[in-house]
């Protein structure tokens, strides 16, 4: 019965959006992802007024200071079980006023993130693709790679053939 | 069993001036006594009078003028309701007015109210009955100036004029009948049955609805209602409202239906007085702030329903309007009790002070609610069945008759249901279950209060559900004779099913509560929590009074331009101001107009002679 | 038991059991005709009751300072009219000639049930936005009652009576009572009453979600919030059969092409519905007030006229 239950959260999302200090270029896209065109409907998720309501949260914008208590507020308003969003660059990292005077950062400073959507904007099929997987219905493209772990690539000189057979 | 009868009416009058002898602690429990001592009487009276009726001469003035008590089932059911909301209110103020100054004034005041309500109901002939209706209009009269307030004393004034202007037609309306049928009993008018064909009936039908109509309070002559309700104390109010104006219906019901066989005419009348008391009552109630007078307006609405239910001059429109005289009797006792309680604990009528009682006053509460939910109809409770018979009664006079009125006034009672729940939801809402900036600290009010409210409420329910069995068995269809039901409604299995699938969404709810229930402040778009956010009971409706029609209705209302007394009140002072600049004070224009109406005199003698 | 009788008919067929399934299902073809009118696909054919399993799954959150009676309770009332309003609907056109618990102001008053429900949730919610979609709520149901008993009064003019099997019995023998000037000026009045009292758009205004923050139900969460939900998915298959039986003649579900009849019937308001919901933008409070205290009742004044006049 409870396996049940736990089966439907996967089947319909209810979307809460949120903008903390966005340029509302994410925001933007989020409602292209709504529009019919790109249509988020078919994998149940809604959108809702009420963060009551809402499964998800989409926070777009890099966190400021004002943003911040209110949205731990947010935060503590949605009921449990919930998945965090971060859409768009800011939100992942703080974009590139991660290191500005008012700016707390990027969403996971503030409230807990399950999934990211880098991008500046995230394509509407990027956020899809990150709902996506987040639903468990595709598998993740990419893997965090940490470059400086990994070596440089073999130089080549100036002039050296690069096919096998010489 | 005759003296038992009188003693109805002999004991309150009696004790009214013994609680002048008793002290303080001791005279409210000895009122409450008396009260009690009525109500067992009832218990001997009434199955000995659903048998035989009891009717009997008690003393001849002249050979035509004779002092009768008539006690049929019309009357016993009325007795029943003041002497049991005569109980209860007494009950209650044993506890609401501790802090009045003339307690002995109070209680005897009190009990001769309730005496001569319930002689006015026992009285046989029409002559006693209005010494009666008199005596009970003076001691309501000094009920509700009780206060001493200023608005007190001019509402109560408003009040006493207004009664005795409809009580000055009502007399001479009984002495014409009395002369015209050379009898003032009224058992034996009921027997006759006056038909009522020329214009002199007609002129006596239209001064009883004066009379009859200014005590009920129907449209037009409602005014005082607003006004003397609220200044009176609660318990009275409750009497008020709940009591008095049904003697005035009681009244009615004999004169319009049984002394006098009534014609199509008077019948739409009636229905046409009905639906306007029902609407404007309720649109002028939608609009208060004054919990009191919001409550007021509503019983000149209910009143509507009544009279609608007794217009329709179908039997069952007839039960279905005394059946409301006693489903109104109940809930409106109840919602001004809870009131009461509300304002005794707070010490306010205005709404706007009060806030977020529904949970320190768990009782208030939920017995107001019940009230609420059973003045606006709801199924189960009782105020929809009484509704229910009414709109019957309605389609049954269509179906006879075919009068397209019968359409509008079958559309103004059933909208006055949904206005009347608009009305109401305002007023829980505002007094229970908004919050205010610093709560109340407030306690449940004490037991002699909350039991009279428990008691009502438990009867509402009662007579809603099981109301085939209860009220309409014993209390309303032998009243009315020949009732026949054209619709169809089983309250306690409607009932059943609806706990059942109250039950049902419950278990949706445990289910549901797979994870642990959280308390967490109200969300405000992220900001912080101010309590004195939230939508005022002034604003509740603020579309609705701000759309043009009803904010030009509502500026006059308020200027009085609608108020009968007003507007007869400024007719006679510009009488009286035309004719008092005709006595200046100076001797010489005297002598002229002596002069000159011996002229006329002259004149019109010698007019006549030739 | 003869009491079990009824318990059944409420609880499981036609009562709470089935109008649930059956509304959620038209819920969902609510919402994919609306994705098919914006050109897109929509959700799949189990989206809503996946929605009513997923808010069961979901905390709930009860807001402090607010009376738990109430807010716990409101809900409950709401499901509670709506489904017997639904039982004695069906059972009605069911077996025509026994009444089941009510007559038709009975079902009248109860229709009444489920705003209240709304309303009280609203109030008891300790939210100023609540109490803003609270009086909203209030302010709708104070406008679109009286075209809405004019309309029901038009039937009971026509079939002198206020027994449901009466009045299909009526239509039966003389013909559906939309089949006249004044029945199809009165079924286009109910429908727009329909509209308002399902809180669809353009009347949506209770529960406008994005100016007041989900209006009426902003506090509700989980199983709570599920129960509202299925209490508009029955009014959603509720309304329209009240339509059908007043005015288009009735259910009749003793024969195959009865209920191919009556799902065409039902389809057709349904569609109705969906197209104007999807084509108009939200009303603010007032225009509402205003539209139905100005044409819709002057509307239903002229159906009730035409009515009497016997056209």
């Amino acid at each position: 019965m409870f396996s049940i239950l736990q089966k439907c959260f996967k089947k319909s999302i209810w979307v809460y959006h949120t903008n903390a200090s966005a340029c509302n270029g994410c925001d933007i896209e989020i409602i292209n992802a709504l529009t019919p065109f790109y249509d988020a409907e078919r994998f149940g998720i809604k959108l809702v007024g009420s963060p009551r309501h809402a499964d998800a949260l989409l926070v777009t914008g890099a966190v400021s200071r004002q943003v911040c208590p209110r949205l731990k507020t947010l935060y503590e308003s949605v009921p449990d079980p919930k998945i965090i969003f971060a859409i768009g660059s800011c939100a992942t990292g703080g974009g590139i006023w991660f290191d500005s005077y008012n700016i707390v950062g990027g969403v996971d400073k503030v409230i807990p993130v399950n999934f990211y959507i880098p991008g500046c904007p995230p394509r509407p099929e990027a956020i899809l693709f990150g709902a996506a997987v987040a639903l468990g219905l595709v598998d993740k493209k990419v893997a965090a790679e940490y470059l400086k772990e990994k070596g440089f690539p073999e130089l080549i000189e100036v002039g050296q053939r690069v096919t096998d057979n010489e | 069993m005759n003296i038992l009868a009188l003693f109805l009416v002999i004991i309150p009058l009696v004790s009214a001036p013994l609680t002048w002898l008793f002290k303080s602690g001791l005279r409210e429990w000895f009122s409450v006594a008396v009260t009690l001592c009525i109500l067992l009487q009832l218990v001997f009276l009434f199955p000995a009078v659903i048998e035989t009726p009891l009717h009997y001469d008690l003393f001849h003035i002249t050979d035509n003028i004779v002092i009768t008590v008539n006690l049929d089932l019309l009357s016993i059911v009325i007795i029943t309701l003041i002497s049991f909301s005569g109980f209860l209110a007494t009950l209650y103020s044993t506890r609401y007015m501790t802090e009045a100054r003339s307690l002995r004034k109070y209680y005897s005041l009190l009990l001769l109210f309730i005496g001569s309500m319930n002689g006015t109901v026992l009285a046989g002939d029409l002559f006693s009955m209005f010494v009666l209706w008199e005596a009970m209009t003076v001691a309501a009269f000094f009920l509700v100036i009780f206060d001493n307030a200023v608005e007190s004393i001019k509402a109560g004034i408003k009040y006493f004029v207004m009664s005795e202007m409809g009580a000055l037609f009502m007399l001479v309306a009984i002495v014409a009948v009395y002369l015209r049928e050379g009898t003032a009993d009224m058992t034996t008018l009921a027997a006759r049955r006056i038909t009522v064909t020329s214009t002199f009936s007609h002129m006596l039908l239209i001064f009883f609805l004066l009379g009859t109509g200014v005590k009920a309070g129907i449209i037009p002559v409602h005014t005082w209602l607003p006004d003397a309700h609220p200044a009176a104390p609660s318990p009275i109010s409750a009497l008020l409202s709940g009591v008095m104006i049904k003697v005035g219906i009681y009244m009615m019901i004999r004169i319009f239906c049984q002394i006098f066989s009534t014609a199509i005419s008077w019948e739409f009348i009636l229905c046409a007085l009905g639906s306007a008391s029902i609407i404007i009552g309720v649109m002028m109630a939608i609009k208060q702030i004054d919990a009191k007078r919001l409550l007021a307006y509503h019983s000149v609405s209910q009143i509507g329903y009544i009279v609608l239910g007794i217009g329709t001059g179908a039997s069952i429109g007839i039960a279905g309007g005394f059946f409301h005289v006693l489903n109104h009797a109940l809930f409106k006792g109840l919602l001004f009790l809870s009131m009461g309680a509300v304002i005794h604990r707070i010490g306010s009528r205005n709404l706007s002070d009060y806030g977020g009682l529904a949970r320190t006053m768990p009782i208030t509460f939920i017995t107001c609610s019940i009230a609420a939910l059973s003045i606006s109809g709801i199924p189960p409770f009782n105020g929809f069945v009484s509704k229910w018979m009414i709109y019957q009664g309605l389609v049954q006079r269509f179906t006879m008759d075919g009068s397209p009125f019968i359409v509008v006034w079958l559309a103004a009672a059933m909208f006055g249901s949904a206005l009347t729940l608009a009305s109401f939801v305002k007023l829980i809402y505002a007094t229970f279950l908004t919050v205010p900036e610093k709560p109340h600290g407030v306690k449940e009010v004490s037991a002699p209060m909350w039991i009279p409210m428990v008691i009502m409420a438990g009867l509402c329910i009662t007579f809603g559900v099981l109301a085939w069995q209860i009220p309409l068995k014993f209390f309303v269809l032998p009243v009315v004779p020949g009732v026949s039901f054209s619709g169809y409604w089983q309250p306690g299995l409607a009932t059943l099913l609806l706990i059942i699938a109250f039950v049902a969404g419950g278990v949706i709810f445990v289910v549901g509560r797979l994870k642990k229930v959280v308390v967490s402040t109200p969300f405000v778009g992220g900001e912080e929590f101010e309590p004195e956010m939230g939508i005022s009971p002034d604003g509740f409706y603020s579309t609705i009074k701000n759309t043009q029609v009803f904010k030009a209705i509502y500026h006059q209302a308020e200027k009085k331009r609608f108020d009968i007394y007003d507007l007869v009140k400024n007719i006679g002072i510009n009488i009286c101001e035309v004719l008092s600049s005709i006595h200046t004070g100076v001797l010489s224009r005297y002598i002229v107009w002596v002069l000159a109406g011996v002229a006329i005199l002259v004149l019109l003698i010698s007019y006549a002679r030739f | 038991m003869e009491i079990l009788k009824p318990v059944f008919y409420l609880l499981v067929f036609p009562g709470f059991l089935f109008l649930g399934v059956l509304g959620l299902f038209f819920m969902w073809v609510d919402r994919k005709v609306t994705a098919l009118i914006q050109s897109r696909m929509g959700p799949p054919w189990y989206q809503c009751y996946a929605d009513i399993g997923k808010l069961l799954y979901k905390q709930v959150i009860i807001p402090a300072g607010s009376n738990r009676l109430s807010f716990v309770a409101a809900p409950l009332i709401g499901l509670a009219g709506i489904s017997l309003a639904g039982g004695i609907i069906w059972m009605v056109n069911i077996n025509k000639g026994v009444s089941f618990i009510g007559d038709l102001i009975v079902v009248m008053y109860l229709l009444v049930l489920p705003s209240l429900a709304l309303i009280i949730g609203g109030a008891a919610s300790r939210n100023p936005f609540s109490s803003v979609g609270a009086s909203r709520e209030m302010t709708m149901v104070f406008a679109y009652e009286l075209p809405f008993i004019l309309v029901v009064l038009t039937t009971i003019i026509r079939s002198k009576s206020i027994i449901f099997g009466e009045i299909i019995t009526y239509q039966i023998q003389n013909g559906a009572m939309a089949a006249s000037v004044s029945g199809i000026i009165a079924v286009i009045v109910f429908f727009v009453c329909m509209l308002a009292k399902l809180c669809y758009l353009p009347f949506d205004i209770p529960e406008a979600e994005s100016e007041i923050i989900g209006g009426t139900l902003a506090e509700y969460s989980g199983a709570l919030l599920a129960i509202f939900k299925l209490t508009n998915a029955i009014m959603l298959l509720i309304l329209p059969l009240f339509l059908i039986t007043l005015f288009l003649g009735g259910i009749d579900v003793s024969s195959i092409k009865g209920i191919l009849f009556l799902t065409l019937k039902y389809l057709v308001i349904l569609i109705l519905v969906i197209l104007v919901k999807s084509t108009h933008p939200r009303l603010r409070i007032d225009q509402a007030f205003k539209f139905f205290l100005g044409p819709i009742t002057g509307l239903a004044i002229i159906s009730v006229i035409l009515t009497i006049l016997g056209v």
